[in-house]
């Protein structure tokens, strides 16, 4: 339903992402995973169509069977919102402080044409009452600031889903939320994909999030994609070497009493990446192939873009 | 709304001075005490009295009567002038936070500064020398003046909303452009507008006495509370009252206005509305 074709988008000639290719089915849910600067909102924001001014995107993205990166805006217009939905990493700054939020939830609704004002408020309380808010009746008149964090990323939710897109992205939805109320939204999210067939992807820089709520996962790095496969196989047994250094500084259970051992080196700067492999700088395995030409993929139990990738056990 | 409105100090006591000044214009087109405009030499410079309320100025012209036809032309100055200021500034200021660094963002903000660089005076006369003195040309000199002031602040103020989250969310849920700024951005930026506005009222009036005084604003016989300040000037030692009565005009309408404007933005600001 989704399939993005060798994506690149540069700011002003260098490049932030290079050459992503992933894809999406209908009611699945695709994790990707990267640390900050590893383009991977930039990744969601080329989808929507809404890159900042000065950055430009090619490739492919492939929506039901249109390319988006061929669209005008006004034509864009009819995707964003309607088609594909789209919650932000910050509820508390997402929803507009003057406005209350059953109006913002209808507001889409009546905006793209699918219901007169009347209706949509009754929609807006009917998907409060969908997305877990107590007293939703009520609820639709408050305003943004006298809501929590949890209460504020459900009503996003919300809006982003009033049209029924048949994509949602979520743009590390949890990440500015507490454990409890993070693990909450993580439920509604799925529940929302296995009962309105969203496909869903979920941008997030904690695997363990990433682990709870996809099936696949896509390991992003430096801009490129460095891994990818069934989550299960890839947080067994992951065969790229980053992957494997992404796991080693996560505590788990067997960790206890040992030191955790953290990635060497720093994520280099876009402006500085060689052609090649951008981790090649901080791998143990790197050597001159890795830093002059893009790693081929290798398939196995997972795919890893990598010249001496693990084998898979 | 209402009832919140309603206990809300600054607001109740803007709203009240507010309607007074306007509700004393408005009587004056029925009734005054005496003809304003009319002079009796023999009882010029009187104090307060009975008969004149607040006195007599150098020509024996009810001072009461003259204040309170002053206040339509204060109003009129004030609403006009402000409002030219709001309407077209608060526009450049979207079209140019809009367009953020594009050259029509440049050459908004450039003309602005360019109004600025003149000693606002100057250029009124400059205006008024063209347009020929009167209350109407003032107006607009005086409006002419408020545009770059709002189209900055709302400019400013619009950038800051911009670059918020929600804004982002908007464009996602297949907003554009124009209604972004009209759904989103101009209610976030009102308050900010309504102070400036309530600020611009009290330097308008201001303005229109020093034009008044220059001789090519309010034209004689109308009366204007700025001129008859100027006036009194000349009489400070005589007939002190004289300037103070017009200085109380100006000052107690420009606090009513400008307790309205807080108030009112207060009232706006939907953070501050009782649970």
């Amino acid at each position: 339903m989704l399939r993005v074709e060798n994506l690149r988008i540069t700011l002003r000639g260098t490049p932030i992402i290079r050459n992503l290719s992933f894809s999406l089915d209908r009611g699945e849910a695709l994790g990707v995973v990267g640390e900050s600067g590893s383009g991977k909102s930039m990744t969601a924001l080329a989808i929507m169509g809404l890159l900042p001014g000065l950055m430009r995107a090619e490739g492919k993205v492939i929506f039901e069977g249109e390319n988006l990166l061929d669209l005008d805006d006004d034509a864009m217009c009819l995707y964003r919102g309607r088609r594909i939905g789209m919650i932000f990493q910050e509820p508390m700054t997402a929803l507009n402080p003057v406005h209350q939020v059953g109006d913002q939830i209808a507001e889409t609704l009546v905006l793209h044409g699918l219901m007169d004002r009347v209706a949509a408020l009754r929609e807006a309380t009917r998907l409060l009452d969908r997305v877990g808010i107590e007293d939703a009746s009520r609820r639709v008149s408050s305003y943004p600031h006298e809501l929590s964090g949890g209460q504020r990323q459900r009503v996003m939710i919300a809006m982003a889903m009033s049209c029924k897109p048949s994509l949602l992205i979520a743009d590390e939805p949890t990440s500015a939320l507490d454990v409890t109320v993070q693990s909450e939204i993580l439920d509604l999210l799925r529940d929302l994909r296995l009962q309105e067939g969203m496909a869903t992807l979920f941008i997030s820089h904690d695997l363990a999030v990433i682990a709870r709520i996809a099936r696949r996962t896509l390991v992003l790095y430096g801009g490129a994609a460095m891994e990818t496969g069934d989550t299960g196989v890839l947080l067994k047994s992951p065969r790229h070497p980053y992957t494997k250094g992404l796991l080693a500084a996560l505590p788990h259970g067997h960790s206890r009493g040992t030191r955790l051992s953290p990635i060497p080196g720093f994520v280099p700067a876009a402006k500085h990446l060689a052609p090649g492999c951008p981790f090649h700088g901080r791998c143990p395995r790197g050597d001159e192939t890795c830093a002059d030409f893009p790693p081929p993929p290798s398939f196995e139990a997972t795919t890893a873009w990598c010249f001496h990738p693990e084998r898979g056990s | 709304m209402i009832g919140r409105a309603l206990r809300h100090p600054s607001f109740v006591v803007g709203l009240l001075i507010t309607l007074l000044v306007i509700g004393t214009g408005l009587l004056s087109l029925f009734w005054t005490p005496y003809d304003p405009g009319v002079m009796r030499i023999m009882n010029r410079l009187r104090p307060p009295s009975e008969l004149n309320w607040l006195g007599t100025d150098q020509f024996g012209r009810d001072v009461f009567s003259m204040l309170m036809v002053g206040a339509r032309n204060a109003l009129l100055v004030g609403i006009v002038a402000v409002g030219i200021g709001v309407t077209i500034g608060v526009t450049l200021g979207m079209i140019a936070a809009h367009g953020e660094g594009s050259l029509l963002d440049e050459a908004i903000m450039r003309a602005c500064d360019f109004t600025f660089a003149f000693p606002a005076v100057l250029t009124a006369i400059l205006i008024l020398t063209f347009l020929g003195p009167g209350v109407v040309n003032a107006i607009i000199a005086i409006g002419i003046f408020n545009i770059p002031v709002f189209a900055r602040v709302a400019r400013g103020a619009a950038l800051q909303v911009m670059a918020r989250d929600f804004i982002r969310a908007a464009r996602a849920a297949g907003r554009t452009g124009f209604s972004i700024i009209l759904r989103h951005i101009l209610p976030n930026i009102a308050g900010l507008i309504i102070v400036q506005a309530s600020v611009q009222f009290a330097l308008a009036i201001l303005a229109e006495a020093g034009l008044s005084y220059l001789g090519i604003g309010t034209q004689p016989p109308n009366p204007s509370w700025g001129r008859m300040l100027n006036d009194a000037q000349t009489f400070l030692a005589q007939a002190p009252l004289l300037a103070i009565f017009p200085g109380l005009a100006i000052a107690f309408s420009v606090l009513g206005f400008n307790l309205l404007g807080d108030g009112l933005r207060d009232l706006l600001d939907p953070k501050t509305k009782e649970r």
